[in-house]
């Protein structure tokens, strides 16, 4: 949103959130170019190892021209019903500086327009919410799962017409380190006058049990714990919208799913 | 990101190599009817090929043995065979269609004398995904499984992430397969 405000004619003011994304938002999506593979090894049935690797532009095609690159590595190992899997990611955001520099560029001018005495002189503030946007984020995560199906459930609505329904007891761990993670940026007639970055932590574990009637239908029920650095948000690092201030550090979630395959 | 830039190039490479090897489609059709017999005996020197109408009966019967693995089509009839070497009947094989996710899949299933599974090999795979399951470690697993045996996944045979469905039908297959040998050959329906 860009505006001028009463009483101040001469001064223009932009809110923009950025968020990163893949792509370039182009309408011919040819000229976004992107590389993505995976290299995987599978010594036995139900085990596997794999490499990947993601090369592509992250910035608008009106912006500079910078890529986000990341490589990943993942795993699962099966003993019968019990299963391990997990995966590393690294991915690293190249030229956020110049990103936001850019950015404030353009939205100044490609909109500073004035007329009239009072609004010759325009000044221009440009303030960011560089939503998610970091220099690098890596983390794992990891899922131990149990299949079972007590025999005494056959007899009910949930095993009398499958032939072969499932339990799936899930325990999920997860971990993110945001570093160079941007919360503010402002911009003053096309200077950079804030620039802050911090780094972060953030932690998850989610008990769940999903309830498998046939492989293309899922219903899920899961705990989910969430924490970041303590006195910080969890809003900058997820999704969460958190409502007391002294407590948006954590959260506690229950998620209810119900899942279909086509 | 001059490094960067070499490195590119090389996935580019890289990539582009892996395609033609690796990046194979996994719809096919891998042995005729005349080959399959051999894929599950090859140490069969004749067979005997015999066609089993479906009938009602039948059907039912197959039902009640399969218990709570019901099958996704019934074919109209069955391609059978009598595995010899010399005088010596080895086995028996079927040719047997189960639904994987969209389409049926083909595969012969080998049973032996003691009433338990042979070998098993795919024919036709008309599915885009979860072609994995013609992989030999896969069907190795159904040597010596029996009519009694659950033949899922999960349960008494490893599944394959991405090919479930697959994997089901194969199980489903392969039970019907031991159903219809059980009622045809070692129960004697045909002479009846």
């Amino acid at each position: 949103m860009i505006q001028s405000r009463f009483p101040r004619r001469d001064k223009l003011e932009a809110e923009i959130e950025l968020r990163p994304t893949r792509g370039t938002f182009s309408d011919d999506l040819k000229s976004g170019k992107a590389v993505a593979t995976r290299w995987a090894y599978s010594p036995w049935l139900g085990d596997e190892i794999a490499a990947s690797f993601y090369w592509g532009r992250y910035t608008p095609d009106f912006l500079d021209s910078h890529p986000v690159v990341s490589f990943a590595f993942d795993g699962k190992k099966t003993w019968g019903s019990f299963e391990i899997e997990g995966q590393y990611v690294n991915t690293w955001w190249s030229g956020v500086n110049g990103v936001a520099k850019s950015f404030a560029r353009t939205v100044r001018d490609s909109s500073a327009e004035t007329s009239g005495a009072e609004t010759a002189e325009l000044e221009t503030e440009v303030e960011f919410e560089l939503a998610n946007l970091a220099t690098r984020k890596q983390g794992y995560w990891v899922d131990f799962r149990y299949r079972f199906w007590p025999e005494f459930l056959n007899a009910t609505i949930l095993g009398r017409h499958f032939s072969n329904p499932q339990l799936i007891s899930t325990f999920r761990a997860e971990q993110v380190w945001f570093s160079g993670l941007l919360n503010s940026v402002a911009f003053t007639g096309g200077a950079l006058t804030d620039f802050k970055t911090e780094n972060r932590l953030l932690n998850r574990f989610t008990f769940g049990l999903a309830y498998r009637p046939v492989p293309l239908v899922a219903l899920q029920l899961a705990y989910e714990y969430t924490r970041t650095n303590q006195g910080k948000s969890l809003s900058t690092v997820t999704n969460f919208l958190t409502s007391s201030k002294d407590r948006e550090f954590f959260q506690h979630a229950v998620l209810m799913g119900l899942t279909f395959g086509f | 990101m001059k490094v960067l830039g070499k490195w590119f190039w090389l996935v580019c490479l890289l990539s582009s190599l892996e395609t033609p090897f690796l990046a194979t489609a996994q719809e096919g059709s891998f042995l005729k009817e005349e080959e399959a017999p051999k894929a599950v005996f090859p140490e069969a020197t004749s067979f005997d090929r015999k066609v089993i109408r479906s009938t009602e009966e039948l059907k039912e019967k197959i039902r009640q043995r399969m218990g709570k693995n019901k099958t996704s089509l019934w074919e109209d009839s069955y391609v059978t065979f009598v595995a010899k070497k010399g005088e010596l009947t080895l086995g028996y094989a079927v040719i047997v269609e189960e639904i994987g996710k969209h389409r049926p899949i083909t595969f012969i299933v080998g049973i032996g004398s003691d009433r338990k599974i042979k070998d098993s090999a795919l024919m036709v795979y008309r599915e885009a995904y979860g072609g994995e399951v013609r992989d030999r470690r896969f069907l190795q697993q159904y040597k010596g499984k029996e009519l009694k045996d659950p033949l899922l996944p999960y349960r008494d045979i490893q599944n394959i992430s991405g090919a479930t469905l697959s994997v089901e039908a194969i199980g489903r297959g392969s039970k019907k397969a031991l159903a219809l040998v059980d009622i045809i050959y070692f129960e004697g329906l045909e002479r009846k």
